[in-house]
């Protein structure tokens, strides 16, 4: 039996100590080239367990990444191997041109530039954006940065993706590119979305958070979702 | 002033933008340097000053009209020194008595401020965002002091088109018009702006720990390496520094 891709082990998360709990005992795991959606309202902890994952927050409890805890000196290591979109990507576009944006995480592992941006070409290529390869982050529209930010984290073709609402921002041609192209990759998924219709597009398997807690894992999330409306 | 951030940034069509994007940076803080070692009250310091922006201009050539609101700024900021001079005792330049030595503060700091406002923005406009990365990670930096330089000019921007995007809100929400509305949302903005713009930092500092952005090297390995001419010029302008620092130190003739 293959390990998980990613897996939580009674993970709670709070910001500070002795405040309310966002994550509650939260267990799961992710196989490898499982795609999970992460569903759930506002406020139910989407967010924050995809950034425990990277150690962005503070966490109790144990996350692992393919073989390896989620620690302090663990990090670097584990950042590496994911790809990560956040959940306003203006936030995460750090050059100001979009090539020198998609390229980074090549020349990060010591590509040269012509041989990552000829790479960070082909994945703005395959999410329909190749004409705004040369073009500064600024002029792009919101739909567009969040293809360039999602164009930033396959470049590397990391082994697990995490995915904080991908699909928000795009049209519906969008979706469907997105939607195939993610279907396409080899990489383990957990994607935060409100995006129903996408999720079941895409995923095999629905968690649904409420308050801190998996209210649901399983491969039909309509009763729960029925419950929503 | 209609000039936009982004458009400063590589505007200029000059024979320097054929040199390498670092050959540009040092080029641009040697000329600054001299305009404000050069003694700016003597005959010789004044013309080595004009002299030095003046050719800066002349070799990066950004567009007249980015010229002209560059003076009209600099200008604006500068010429209220002007307003001190009734407050300056008499003798206080280091020459006795008269209103003319008066005059001679402020007249210094408008001429040093001008030319410091002139010669940034040719050096911002002779270099395009990218190779200010590229110039500054070639530079002998380290990598954490040129990555967060990069870093500050690219959220500048990302601030400065949030604040039209906000301007742009207030206006159709009735921060234009006059009245209450108008100044309740004016009372409100420090409020909202101040909150979301430290919440932005957070996440952008989160992205870049993610990222990576900081971590190991990620100076380029080939190419854009200074050649003759970038040497050359950059020996021409410490020559001219050289004259400014010789100037300063012997004091006028």
């Amino acid at each position: 039996m293959t390990e998980p891709a990613l897996a939580f082990r009674d993970v709670s998360v709070r910001y500070e100590p002795g405040a309310a709990a966002i994550l509650s005992g939260v267990s799961f795991s992710v196989a490898a080239r499982e795609r999970v959606a992460l569903l759930g309202l506002n406020g139910s902890g989407k967010t924050t367990l995809l950034k425990s994952a990277v150690g962005l927050v503070p966490h109790e409890g144990e996350i692992l990444v393919a073989d390896t805890v989620v620690a302090r000196r663990t990090l670097p290591k584990i950042r590496e191997r994911i790809g990560f979109l956040f959940n306003v990507p203006e936030d995460q576009l750090l050059f100001p041109r979009v090539i020198d944006d998609v390229a980074f995480a090549l020349v990060r592992q010591g590509q040269s530039s012509g041989e990552a941006s000829a790479k960070a070409a082909d994945v703005l290529n395959s999410l329909g954006i190749s004409d705004l390869a040369e073009s500064p982050v600024h002029h792009l529209s919101h739909g567009q940065k969040q293809r360039v930010a999602l164009a930033g984290a396959l470049v590397a073709q990391p082994g697990l993706l995490l995915l904080d609402e991908p699909s928000a921002s795009l049209d519906p041609p969008g979706k469907q590119i997105l939607a195939r192209l993610l279907a396409g990759l080899d990489a383990a998924m957990l994607i935060a979305t409100h995006d129903i219709a996408f999720a079941a597009r895409l995923c095999t398997r629905f968690i649904v958070l409420e308050q801190g807690r998996v209210a649901f894992d399983g491969v039909d999330a309509s009763d729960v979702l029925r419950g929503w409306e | 002033m209609q000039t936009h951030w982004h458009d400063l940034w590589g505007c200029a069509r000059g024979p320097v933008v054929k040199l390498v994007p670092q050959a540009r940076l040092l080029l641009g803080a040697v000329a600054f340097a001299t305009c404000m070692i050069a003694p700016a009250a003597t005959v010789t310091g004044g013309l080595l000053i004009v002299g030095t922006v003046a050719a800066w201009l002349a070799a990066s050539r950004p567009p007249l009209r980015t010229v002209a609101s560059f003076m009209v700024l600099g200008l604006l900021l500068l010429l209220p020194t002007f307003l001190l001079v009734p407050l300056i005792p008499p003798g206080s330049a280091g020459s006795p008595g008269g209103w003319g030595d008066a005059f001679l503060p402020p007249a210094i700091l408008v001429v040093r401020g001008l030319s410091g406002v002139l010669i940034s923005m040719a050096t911002v406009a002779s270099v395009s965002a990218s190779s200010l990365r590229e110039g500054l990670t070639r530079l002998p930096l380290p990598g954490i002091v040129s990555a967060i330089l990069v870093q500050i000019v690219h959220q500048t921007a990302t601030l400065f088109y949030e604040t039209k995007r906000v301007a742009s809100a207030m206006a159709v929400r009735g921060a234009s018009g006059s009245g209450r509305a108008a100044w309740q949302i004016l009372w409100s903005l420090p409020q909202v702006w101040l909150p979301r713009i430290v919440d932005r930092a957070d996440r952008v500092a989160e992205a870049m720990e993610l990222r990576g952005y900081c971590d190991g090297e990620t100076r380029p390995q080939h190419g854009g390496r200074m050649r003759a001419a970038d040497w050359a010029m950059l020996a021409l302008a410490l020559a001219v520094l050289g004259l400014a620092v010789v100037i300063r130190v012997r004091g006028p003739a």
